[in-house]
């Protein structure tokens, strides 16, 4: 496989993940897309969704990323997320009782519900239970 | 002073405290190291992003609303204290600090975070915009990410405000807490070395970046002065509980010399009635 590259994973609570990996798959605003070394110089945001790290033929990581800032250089890739968890960490009975829960609050008829809220809620709970599966 | 039982009643209720205390003492240590390793690891995230924000405000030249010096208007004060007592003078030297900070300017704002500080403010009828209270026993990214939320939408609404700064404790060992007045917005632009200009791709725009980079940034700088403030509460509770413990030690170590004493005036006593029994029959 091609050369690699340096990925640095960062969330609040520390370092999540750093090695050197031959690609990267990433969920952009504008859809997915792949960065492998010698990427143009680029910042974009991320939005909920799975990452993707291919280390060699055969391994591949899955990740539940609940949004960030993704910064590639040609050299390395920094992501920066609120929130991410590897497939095997995922607690699938808290991302279904989150599910629930955020459905629960957007069909409700009270007008005082924060819908964007409860939208991104239920958006990271459904993307914690596709990477698990 | 009591009797002999009455002095033993007071020694065990002290043991009994000082059980407690001693354990108060354990989970405040616990609980520090646990704080401390908190803030160790927020700071990687904190020092990308900063150096992400220093490089786009290096490749273009745009005014950012939290970066923009304001020439009139009032300071808005966040005065963090805890939620819980037992822990010293941390509480008192921030509300004191309040008092003294609001006496001095003749007009300002005050957002309130921790129980104590609340409690101190509605007691003295003083006013605050707006209160968080019950967030330090399980701290999270979320709390300090509604406090930030707050802070800077209300600090772009309201011109007015010149400035708006943290008030709290700062650890520096079990000892030593540094009572901090710390200036959160605007924001101090850093002087980055040279480097060579790139061209970033970003979609959407660069501008927009620098302020999502910067929203995430200010909320974990609430968070890391949030974390510095629990770390300063559990040493001082440590300190404080330390403190108590010594005492107990002292009190029991008192009224058991006391306890003896009694116990030998009363053997004494008894002794001396015995042998002045006997005389008086051989007598």
């Amino acid at each position: 496989m091609a050369e690699k590259i340096h990925l640095k994973i960062l969330v609040p609570e520390g370092i999540k993940y750093e090695e050197d990996v031959s690609q990267v798959i990433l969920p952009g605003e504008a859809g997915e897309f792949s960065v492998v070394k010698k990427h143009i110089s680029m910042i974009t945001p991320l939005k909920i969704g799975q990452i993707e790290i291919v280390s060699g033929e055969e391994s591949r990581k899955l990740m539940a990323a609940a949004g960030g800032i993704s910064r590639v250089e040609p050299e390395y890739i920094t992501l920066i997320l609120r929130a991410a968890e590897f497939e095997d960490e995922i607690d699938v009975n808290r991302a279904e009782a989150a599910k629930k829960r955020a459905e629960k609050r957007l069909n409700s008829d009270k007008k005082e519900i924060d819908y964007n809220r409860a939208e991104r809620a239920l958006r990271r709970a459904v993307n914690r239970l596709n990477v698990a599966k | 002073m009591g009797s002999l039982k009455d002095i033993r009643k007071r020694i065990s209720s002290v043991k009994e405290t000082k059980k407690i205390t001693r354990a108060m003492n354990m989970v405040a240590s616990a609980k520090l190291r646990r704080t401390e390793d908190k803030l160790l690891s927020l700071r990687p995230y904190a020092d990308e992003l900063i150096e992400l924000i220093e490089t786009i405000n290096y490749h273009i030249q745009s005014e950012n609303p939290f970066y923009a010096e304001r020439e009139k208007g009032y300071p808005l004060y966040v005065f963090i204290s805890a939620d819980k007592g037992l822990c010293g003078a941390f509480n008192s030297k921030i509300t004191k600090k309040a008092q003294e900070l609001l006496n001095e300017s003749s007009e300002c704002e005050s957002v309130i975070i921790g129980k104590k500080a609340k409690r101190y403010f509605d007691r003295n009828d003083m006013d605050y915009i707006n209160s968080y209270i019950d967030f330090f026993e399980e701290l999270s990214y979320n709390d300090a990410k509604k406090v930030a939320n707050f802070l800077s939408e209300y600090y772009l609404k309201n011109e007015k405000i010149k400035e708006i700064i943290f008030v709290y404790n700062r650890f520096k060992n079990t000892i030593v807490s540094n009572t901090t007045v710390e200036k959160f917005l605007p924001r101090k632009r850093e002087e980055s070395g040279e480097e060579e200009k790139k061209v970033y791709e970003s979609e959407p725009d660069l501008k927009s970046m620098l302020t999502y980079a910067i929203t995430e940034y200010l909320e974990s700088e609430v968070y890391r002065i949030m974390l510095e403030s629990l770390t300063s509460e559990h040493g001082a509770r440590m300190a404080a509980m330390d403190a108590a413990t010594d005492n107990a030690q002292d009190m029991i170590d008192n009224l058991t010399m006391e306890a003896n004493r009694k116990r030998q005036a009363e053997i004494t006593k008894e002794i001396s009635e015995i042998v002045g029994g006997s005389n008086a029959l051989e007598g």
